[in-house]
């Protein structure tokens, strides 16, 4: 299997097989761009955004889903599910929020859709089901309406209430 | 929430050191990794030489306990053993000033800088309710609390990274770091944000936008779209609402609305069977038809069309509409209702692709089904000169006497050369008349490109209306699929994708007998076939009728086999070869 080598922002160069690399598409077009020849070991592909770590993980990720089927077409009308994370993948993305929004930001950069999908539902997750408050806990926010103001979003709220 | 930290650099100042200048080392690597462990936040410092005096409980869980004499104080090339009674110093804090105390725990309020002492990172700490500049250094053994250290490894790395020099600066300015500021949230950029408010439903994205200013803008950008069912209780608040939509759903409209603000772009608008009285069902549809005029999607479900609907709708005209769904009720084709389909007689919508008309429940009158089918195909018809995709489903086919009619069908489907892609579904059809609407549907096209039939049985006259409709468009054809079918011998599917590379996929067939006269036409309306595939097909004869046919063949297409099944496949190409 011919290999490519990815180098991270903090220069650690990780060798990867060319059908893993290929999922990220951004790494297939400058592979293409490039002319990369299949037994080119010495070429090493810089990704100046992604930091080791997480390279590391978007690797593994990548490697362990290299053999599914391409993901279906964008479809407007398709209801958009979250329940649906395999268990690998909830328990790969177990994991600190601050390690999983750089694989989302990893992910977006290398367009891997894949990946991005599915840490975007997991954070999507996180932030079910939950009130208000509970989501400014969870993620730091400041609450910075006037409760004024929040009396007057829950008004536009009102709309939707339960489905 | 609350990181505490033993104070052991207090040492120090009993020294009369400036703090900066001192630094512990432990001389036995054993000290476990504190940073690790979350969730304990907590570490005791257990001056060991004052064990006698009473100590106050300490009611969290000691952890990662260790010894005073392990460490030794550091000061120019003088090493000292550390003296434990020296450990007093005196700090001040509200005002008061406090000897330290043994088993002692102080709140860290933040980690401020990282320096390198003895190959071991420090942190200076600045302790809550204390100043500034009463922060000390503390090696990293001593920090028992995760959060704040994760936070600040992370936010250096990213500072060290910035600076780009790849040089292995350390010692950083000063980065405060409070924890009360880290929201890895708010660092995505904001299309990130998008696509991930995206996965949430209608609901929670409301939810989300009482969160913050910031969410609450996202939210309402034309990025974000919500779902909403209009109702009486609601209609009026979701006029109002700011941000966009991309469906709306009329559950039940029962009272007359004035319809003057537009809603913000919804994507798609689907009347569900709206109850009401006939004027208010069609003043309210009028109503949101016109407000909703950049809708990409219609659906009208079963009975959302009513004996209400009799008169034309106003002009409307859809700029951006390409999906068009009427499905019908049975009684929608009395003979009062025919004129239903005036509804659509000034409906324009030049972009419509796709066209679904569904029957699914068992009309009444057959006759008046296929007048109104053709009625609204003709009302329609104006505006669908790019319609690419047709798909009618039927059910109780049988006793439809469609002879009547068939010219108006073929005359509205052969003037749309647009169309390149048809579906018909015959569930449960049985009879002579129902192939003659199906052959006229598929023989009148002259460009179809993708043609896909979903029927239960197929006899003779079937495959006769199958070879014609392939012969009409056997120029644009590319794509053929039989579900479900050839004759009632055999079990299993038959699927025959005739695709543009003109290959043939037989699969999961049983005995063919029934099927050479379909593969014969076929193949010698195809000359440039090139490949067979055969699927999990046990026995198949191709033999002489077929050779006979194939007299157009330029080259003799390429018979593969595939089995997924047992493996025993008895085609055998090679007799091909031979008689060819």
């Amino acid at each position: 299997m011919p290999v490519v080598r990815l180098q991270s922002v903090d220069g650690e160069v990780f060798p990867v097989d060319v059908e893993i690399a290929r999922m990220s598409f951004a790494i297939r077009n400058m592979l293409d761009d490039l002319g990369v020849q299949d037994n080119d070991a010495e070429e090493v592909i810089p990704l100046p955004n992604v930091t080791g770590p997480i390279l590391r993980k978007v690797i593994e990720w990548c490697t362990h889903h290299k053999d599914d089927p391409p993901p279906p077409e964008e479809d407007d009308t398709r209801e958009k599910r979250t329940d649906d994370i395999p268990a690998w993948d909830q328990e790969f993305l177990r994991v600190d929020q601050a390690v999983l929004f750089d694989i989302i930001l990893a992910a977006n950069y290398l367009d891997i859709k894949g990946l991005l999908d599915v840490t975007c539902k997991t954070v999507a997750n996180m932030i079910k089901g939950k009130t208000p408050e509970e989501i400014r806990k969870l993620f730091n926010i400041k609450n910075d309406f006037t409760p004024a103001e929040e009396e007057q979003i829950r008004k536009e709220n009102e709309w939707c209430e339960e489905k | 929430m609350q990181h505490r930290c033993i104070f052991p650099s207090l040492l120090s100042t009993s020294n009369e050191q400036p703090c900066k200048e001192t630094s512990l080392t432990v001389e036995h690597s054993t000290v476990p990794k504190l940073h690790q462990t979350i969730g304990k936040k907590y570490a005791k410092f257990n001056l060991d030489t004052e064990a006698t005096d009473p100590v106050p409980p300490v009611t969290e869980k000691p952890y990662g306990a260790f010894h005073a004499s392990k460490f030794t104080r550091i000061c120019g090339n003088k090493r000292m053993k550390l003296r434990p009674r020296k450990v007093y110093p005196r700090v001040v804090t509200n005002s008061r000033r406090l000897p330290m105390r043994k088993n002692q725990q102080y709140e860290v309020k933040g980690i401020l800088k990282r320096r390198i002492k003895n190959e071991k990172y420090e942190y200076l700490l600045h302790w809550k309710g204390y100043k500034k500049d009463e922060s000390t250094w503390e090696p990293v053994d001593h920090l028992s609390c995760p959060d704040l250290l994760d936070d600040f490894e992370k936010h250096q790395v990213l500072k060290e990274l910035e600076s780009s020099s790849g040089c292995k600066t350390l010692v950083v300015e000063s980065c405060i770091i409070d924890s009360s500021n880290i929201c890895p949230f708010e660092g995505l950029p904001v299309e990130m944000k998008y696509k991930i408010f995206e996965w949430l439903p209608s609901v929670e994205k409301m939810n989300c936008r009482l969160v913050c200013s910031e969410w609450r803008s996202i939210l309402d950008t034309s990025f974000v779209s919500f779902k909403a069912s209009l109702s009486d209780a609601n209609v009026a608040s979701v006029q109002k609402f700011a941000g966009c939509f991309d469906e709306i759903r009329v559950v039940e409209l029962k009272t007359p609305r004035i319809w003057n603000n537009p809603f913000n772009h919804p994507k798609k608008v689907t009347f569900n069977n709206t109850q009401g009285t006939t004027s208010v069902l069609r003043s309210n549809m009028i109503g949101l038809l016109r407000s909703s005029a950049e809708a990409r999607a219609l659906v009208f479900k079963k009975g959302s069309i009513d004996d209400s609907c009799i008169h034309p709708l106003p002009a409307l005209r859809f700029e951006f509409l390409t999906h068009l769904t009427i499905r019908l009720k049975d009684n929608i084709f009395g003979p009062m209702n025919i004129a239903s389909f005036d509804l659509f007689a000034s409906f324009e919508a030049p972009r419509v692709v796709t066209l679904n008309v569904e029957v699914d429940e068992n009309p009444d009158d057959f006759h008046h089904l296929y007048v109104g089918l053709y009625s609204l195909v003709a009302n329609l018809s104006h505006s669908l000169q790019n319609l690419k995709m047709f798909f009618c489903r039927f059910y109780y086919f049988q006793q439809i006497d469609f002879t009547r009619n068939i010219e108006g069908i073929r005359l509205k489907l052969t003037n749309n050369l647009q169309l390149n892609s048809l579906c018909v579904v015959l569930d449960r059809y049985e009879g002579q008349h129902g192939k003659s609407l199906a052959l006229d549907l598929l023989s009148s096209q002259n460009n179809l490109q993708c043609l896909e039939l979903r029927v239960n049985s197929i006899d003779r006259k079937v495959e006769a209306l199958i070879q014609q409709t392939i012969a009409n468009n056997s120029k644009s054809l590319r794509k053929f699929c039989i579900h479900r079918c050839i004759c009632s011998r055999m079990k299993n599917q038959i699927l025959l994708d005739y695709s543009h590379t003109l290959s043939l996929m037989l699969r999961d067939v049983t005995n063919c007998a029934h099927l050479e006269t379909l593969q014969i036409f076929l193949f010698s309306r195809c000359p440039r076939m090139e490949s067979l595939c055969l699927v999990d097909t046990t026995e198949i004869h191709f033999q002489n009728p077929w050779i006979n046919t194939a007299g157009a063949f330029t080259e003799f297409p390429k018979i593969s086999t595939r089995s997924y099944k047992s493996g025993h496949s008895s085609v055998t190409h090679e007799k091909y070869s031979e008689n060819y």
